[in-house]
This record gives C-alpha cells, sequence and structure tokens, in this order.
C-alpha cells in the first residue's frame, strides 16, 4: 500500500503478507504486490480500504494529518500468518556516487555514517520491541526515476474524488 | 531531499509480535534489528504477529518528515485526536 501511486517521491511501502517470514519472491521487484478489486474499494475524504485478495487481508487507510496517517490490517486467522512488511526503498532505483552529487549522507540516530565505498547510501532502517508495539525508525534518500535527476520535489499529484 | 519515517505497530494478536526481521539485497535476515547505509535498492523489515485471535488487526501509526527523525516521530504524535476520530467515523 503505497499512497503516492507512483513509483517515485520516495515512498515508503506498506504491505500485508500471509507468511511468517517473506520470501525472495516477496522481496524481489516488489513481488509482495496483491491482485484486488475495485469492487471492494471504499473512499471517502481521508479514507480508503479495500480486500487484498493475494494476501486475505482488509485494508485500510486513513490521512490523520498532512505527513502523518494511520494503516489498519485486518486478517483472517483461517488464511495464515499475519505479517506486515515495510519497504523503505520502494521508488528508489540505484544509488548514485556522493561526489556526483555533493550530498551527505544525514545521521538516522544522530550519528554519522560511514559511506559504503563510492556508492550514495540510499537507506537506512531500524527498529524496536516494545512488547506489544513496534516503533520503526527509517530513512530514504528522495530519488526515483523523476525526482533523482535533481534531488527535489517539483511537484505533486492530486485526486479528486466528488 | 531525504524523507524520515516514524511508524509505530501494533496488534490486537494475544501473542503479540512472534517473529521480526529485515530484508536487504534480495535476502532475508530474521531477527536483525538495524541495517544502515544500504546502497541497493532493496531495503525493508518484516513483522510477524501471531494470528490468535478471532480476527487479528495490525495498526500502523505513521509519520514522515523532510526534517529529521524527531520530527517525523513529533508528526506522528501529534494526530492521535484526528486519527481517532476517524477511526470512530469510518472503522467502527
Amino acid at each position: 500500500m503505497v499512497g503516492a501511486g507512483l513509483g517515485d517521491w520516495a515512498t515508503f511501502g506498506v504491505m500485508a503478507l500471509r507468511s511468517a517470514v517473506p520470501t525472495t519472491a516477496h522481496i524481489t521487484r516488489h513481488g509482495y504486490r496483491s491482485e484486488h478489486s475495485h469492487e471492494t474499494e471504499e473512499q471517502y475524504p481521508g479514507y480508503y480500504s479495500t480486500y487484498l485478495i493475494t494476501h486475505s487481508t482488509l485494508a485500510e487507510l486513513v490521512a490523520a494529518g498532512t505527513h502523518a496517517g494511520v494503516h489498519r490490517y485486518t486478517f483472517d486467522p483461517a488464511s495464515g500468518p499475519a505479517t506486515l512488511l515495510i519497504d523503505v526503498a520502494h521508488s528508489v532505483s540505484v544509488p548514485f556516487p556522493t561526489a556526483a552529487t555533493g550530498l551527505t549522507p544525514p545521521p538516522l540516530h544522530g550519528k554519522k555514517k560511514k559511506n559504503d565505498g563510492d556508492q550514495f547510501p540510499t537507506a537506512s532502517i531500524k527498529y524496536t520491541n516494545l512488547g506489544n508495539v513496534v516503533e520503526v525508525d527509517a530513512v530514504v534518500l528522495n530519488k526515483g526515476s523523476l525526482t533523482g535527476r535533481n534531488g527535489v520535489v517539483s511537484g505533486y499529484l492530486v485526486e479528486t474524488r466528488l | 531531499m531525504w524523507v524520515y519515517l516514524h511508524a509505530k505497530i501494533s496488534s490486537t494478536s494475544p501473542s503479540g509480535l512472534v517473529g521480526a526481521g529485515l530484508w536487504y539485497d534480495g535476502a532475508v535476515y530474521p531477527g536483525q534489528t538495524q541495517r544502515d547505509n544500504e546502497a541497493s535498492n532493496s531495503i525493508g523489515a518484516y513483522f510477524n504477529f501471531g494470528n490468535d485471535g478471532n480476527t487479528t488487526v495490525v495498526t500502523v501509526e505513521a509519520g514522515i518528515s523532510f526534517v529529521s527523525p524527531d520530527h517525523a516521530r513529533a508528526n506522528q504524535e501529534v494526530q492521535e485526536d484526528w486519527k481517532k476520530e476517524i477511526l470512530t467515523q469510518f472503522c467502527p
């Protein structure tokens, strides 16, 4: 469930799976994607839901603010494990040399990280298990086939339903 | 431009989180909790919850920021009232 719908903008992907551990197929070329039907969709301002047929899961998305949102996934227990997958680099294409950008990587948790050779680091992720809650921190370079050329956001996509 | 994410994930499962890990470069690493400066276009995390209720509901509360991890966290936390209102309205 990647909100922007366009393979760009450094979006963070979130997806439900019915496998306790992701398979190679799941994590290769967005193999976790699911079939769904427009007939099961519901949408209101700030709310969208659809049934993920491939993963037998109801997905609900709520816009909770300009830069915040809530996803809710309801798993049928008869359909296997309930697993949530976060794709940090959903729309990142290929790394590029630091020298070509003049950019330096940001700290994820307040300390500078070492570059990996001459490849520009594109993403980092960390999670903390707090019992019934997991907290995730991630950072990704806003770089896709469109915005990656300049490293900036140059426009917006807006969909309006009446 | 960099984009920061802070997400809080919770579940109705009585067993809670029963497995987690990272994936990158086309491989899965159960139990690993942090990966820095991944230069490939493949990186993420997975969380497996005990699916032992009538239904298991997993909720992801997320905030993003172009500024810092702390700002992303603040975006996630500040929306609590609005989130409850719209969840009550559309997701009874």
